[in-house]
């Protein structure tokens, strides 16, 4: 049984443009279209497709909202979010709305075609092309990057080490020590030890003492 | 003497006169001026008293109540028929609502008709039932102002909401657009704030300032410093001569200088705006500590200034709230319009694709998608820069992170971020210029540079701050045409928050752009 596809978006030359793609898949037909939120919440209760593909801007609000509607009503039905805008957060909103496949308008039709199969096949599940470098650069610390040497510094700051105690223990002169520490503080936008731990704890940055 | 309060003054002694000659109109007329004329001379007293009054203002207020009470007592204690005195009761109303408006009104009537009824009563048990008609004229005499008051009042509430703040602002924001269009130093926050030190060195000497404005989290921000001061004295709202000079809205001075406390002098001067206080200029001096008279002439100089950056300051809010507006617009435009309709011939060409037959066709066809896959991904990102704002809340490094990073994912670029903010903040219209020449230079570099690597360096520690993109693409060699654009634009944006840009090729290949604001040699200092 072919799968039956809603498609929402309010350009009707994109709509004509995938409409003519998905015609050309024997697995594959267009059971009706929308260019609205209240079309998509609509067609989806009243059609019940296999998969809903939405454009994330529409004329009477966000498609995600859209998304929402539906995923609440029918947990199992495949929901595509295209969209032309560009950014991770883009995705991780989709993620979250509880789309099965994200897709951006620069793709070709095949791509739409392929997250449609997709959402169709695992619903609950979701697919991006860019969502491994997405996830890693949503992973990539985003504070402030401290050298290895002001890593050691701080942590012996944290131990509760004096000035000329780190010098001794990083055998380098208490000035260096000094310099690193005013980097450390100025990196973590602090004006004193205290407030620079603070952020440094808040931050990650810290291991447990190493003595508990 | 200012022309209001000279009216309000003339409102007054013209309102007693003519409530005492009413009086006298009407003792004369009933024939019984000989036997009122003891409380009509009273009355002449109390209006004498109640009019030379001016100061203070509390003093002007207890007057007119008393006035009310003894003009009541007059009514209802002196010789002589009681409607002789009663219109003079009007006159501490009318004097009342010229000081407090309604209240005031509402204040003289009550007292005077609260004592009007306790003589009447007190005077009904020794029988003298006759008065008690008047009691009751003064009555429907005092709801009946006191209405008229109230409807005036609400009236005047109506009318205020609407039309008058619109024409309010709409006064405001021409005079702005005259001010900024015929300032000699425009309305730019750092060059006013430099003339403002270059005024003071003039007036009080000095060997190093700086001016520092207050930001939302009560920190102080400095904006500008005199050449000899690359780095600003780290000042806090509430600590030593910053703090006192802060919470006495008045200049303060000590022995011992910011950066040497053994030698010199210092002083903090508050910049005052009415009643608030915008910011501080801090200087130190090597000689004497400076005379009151020097101080005195500093302070006139920081108000002057206060007025002036916060005015700028407003100017700039203003403008950026017109860009922000601006580029949304745009955004929406090319997001609706144009990059749609690209995409949507893209997929009617992916169409065409698929039941192409004939191999040279098909080759077109493919070449055909892949130009409008391009140009679908340069609109995307172009929303996607028109879209990037700085978030409240959100520092220019964390802004500048995650538009590199995306950028650079987007289009293959490996990004390094060098990222030191000092904990003080640049003002915000110099932070988004800031971003949006990184912006324009990480575009340039994806455009056409070809270049595999992208390097994104930030420092700011205010005034200074010095952000510098470079990448290892083919450099500016042939690069012509379109590319000038994006440097006009850039330098344009320096230009507006005064700082220098360069833009030289990378000695191991590929180009380097930088901004730099302000001369601090730590901000350039180890580069890579």
């Amino acid at each position: 049984m072919p799968i039956s596809v809603l498609l929402i978006d309010d350009h009707h030359l994109i709509r004509e443009g995938l409409r003519r793609a998905f015609e050309r898949e024997h697995d594959c037909h267009i059971v009706g279209e929308g260019g609205t939120v209240a079309d998509a919440v609509r067609e989806a209760t009243v059609l019940i497709p296999d998969v809903a593909i939405i454009d994330v801007r529409l004329p009477d609000g966000s498609g995600l909202d859209a998304v929402r509607a539906i995923r609440a009503q029918h947990p199992t039905m495949g929901i595509v979010v295209l969209t032309m805008y560009a950014g991770d957060d883009q995705l991780f909103a989709a993620l979250e709305a509880g789309a099965s496949a994200f897709v951006p308008k620069n793709a070709p039709a095949e791509d739409v075609i392929l997250a449609a199969r997709h959402a169709a096949a695992s619903p609950r599940s979701f697919s991006a092309a860019d969502l491994a470098d997405a996830m890693r650069r949503r992973l990539e610390p985003r504070g402030p990057q401290l050298s290895p040497r002001e890593k050691e510094v701080l942590q012996l700051l944290a131990d509760g080490f004096s000035v000329s105690g780190i010098s001794k223990q990083l055998f380098i002169s208490e000035s260096t020590t000094k310099t690193h520490i005013s980097k450390v503080y100025d990196k973590l936008g602090a004006g004193n030890r205290a407030q620079a731990l603070m952020s440094a704890l808040k931050l990650g940055l810290l291991r447990q003492s190493r003595d508990a | 003497m200012t022309p209001a309060k000279f009216s309000r003054r003339t409102w007054e002694v013209l309102g007693r006169t003519v409530a005492l000659l009413i009086c006298l109109v009407i003792a004369i007329g009933s024939h019984h001026l000989d036997v009122a004329r003891d409380g009509l001379l009273v009355l002449v007293g109390v209006a004498v008293i109640a009019s030379v009054t001016a100061q203070p203002v509390w003093l002007r207020y207890s007057v007119i109540l008393g006035e009310a009470v003894a003009a009541a007592l007059v009514v209802g204690l002196a010789a002589g028929p009681p409607e002789v005195y009663l219109t003079y009761l009007l006159a501490p109303a009318v004097a009342g609502a010229l000081n407090l408006r309604v209240l005031g009104l509402l204040t003289s009537l009550g007292i005077s008709t609260v004592t009007l009824v306790i003589v009447v009563v007190l005077k009904l048990n020794s029988a003298v039932p006759g008065s008690v008609i008047y009691l009751e004229i003064w009555l429907a005499v005092v709801i009946a102002v006191a209405l008229a008051g109230l409807a005036i009042r609400y009236m005047r509430s109506r009318t205020a909401s609407g039309n008058t703040d619109y024409a309010t602002a709409n006064r405001l924001l021409t005079s702005l657009r005259d001010v900024a269009r015929q300032l000699p130093n425009g309305l730019d926050t750092v060059s006013l704030a430099d003339t403002a030190l270059e005024q003071l060195s003039q007036v009080i000497g000095l060997s190093a300032a700086a001016v520092y404005v207050r930001t939302d989290g009560d920190a102080l921000l400095p904006i500008a410093t005199t050449a000899n001061l690359p780095d600003a004295w780290p000042g806090s709202i509430d600590r030593g001569i910053w703090g006192q000079a802060w919470d006495t809205s008045t200049s303060v001075a000590r022995g011992g200088s910011f950066s040497q406390p053994g030698k010199g002098v210092a002083a903090v001067i508050p910049m005052n705006l009415g009643g608030r206080r915008i910011g501080v200029i801090a200087c130190e001096g090597h000689g004497d500590l400076w005379t009151p008279a020097q101080l005195s002439r500093a302070q006139d100089i920081a108000d002057d200034t206060a007025l002036r950056i916060d005015t700028a300051r407003l100017f700039a809010e203003v403008q950026a709230l017109a860009t922000a507006e601006e580029r949304r617009r745009l955004s929406r435009e090319i997001h609706d319009g144009v990059a749609q309709e690209v995409a949507a011939l893209g997929f009617l060409v992916d169409a065409a694709r698929a039941s192409a037959t004939d191999p040279v066709v098909s080759e077109d066809l493919n070449r055909i998608r892949e130009e409008l896959t391009r140009i679908t991904t340069e609109l995307r990102l172009s929303i996607f820069d028109l879209r990037s704002e700085m978030g409240t809340g959100m520092r220019l490094g964390e802004a500048l992170a995650d538009y590199a990073r995306s950028v650079g994912s987007a289009s293959g670029l490996t990004v390094h971020l060098v990222l030191e903010e000092s904990p003080a903040r640049l003002s915000r219209s110099v932070e988004v210029e800031l971003l949006r020449i990184a912006q324009e230079a990480i575009t340039n570099t994806r455009k056409h540079a070809e270049a595999r690597t992208l390097w994104v360096t930030l420092r700011v520690a205010p005034p200074n701050a010095y952000l510098r993109v470079a990448d290892d693409g083919r450099g500016l060699v042939g690069r012509t045409g379109p590319d000038h654009f994006g440097l006009e634009v850039m330098r344009e944006r320096s230009t507006r928050i005064g700082a220098a840009l360069t833009v030289r090729p990378r000695e191991s290949g590929g180009t380097i752009v930088e901004a730099t604001l302000g001369t601090s040699p730590k901000a350039q200092a180890q580069l890579p």
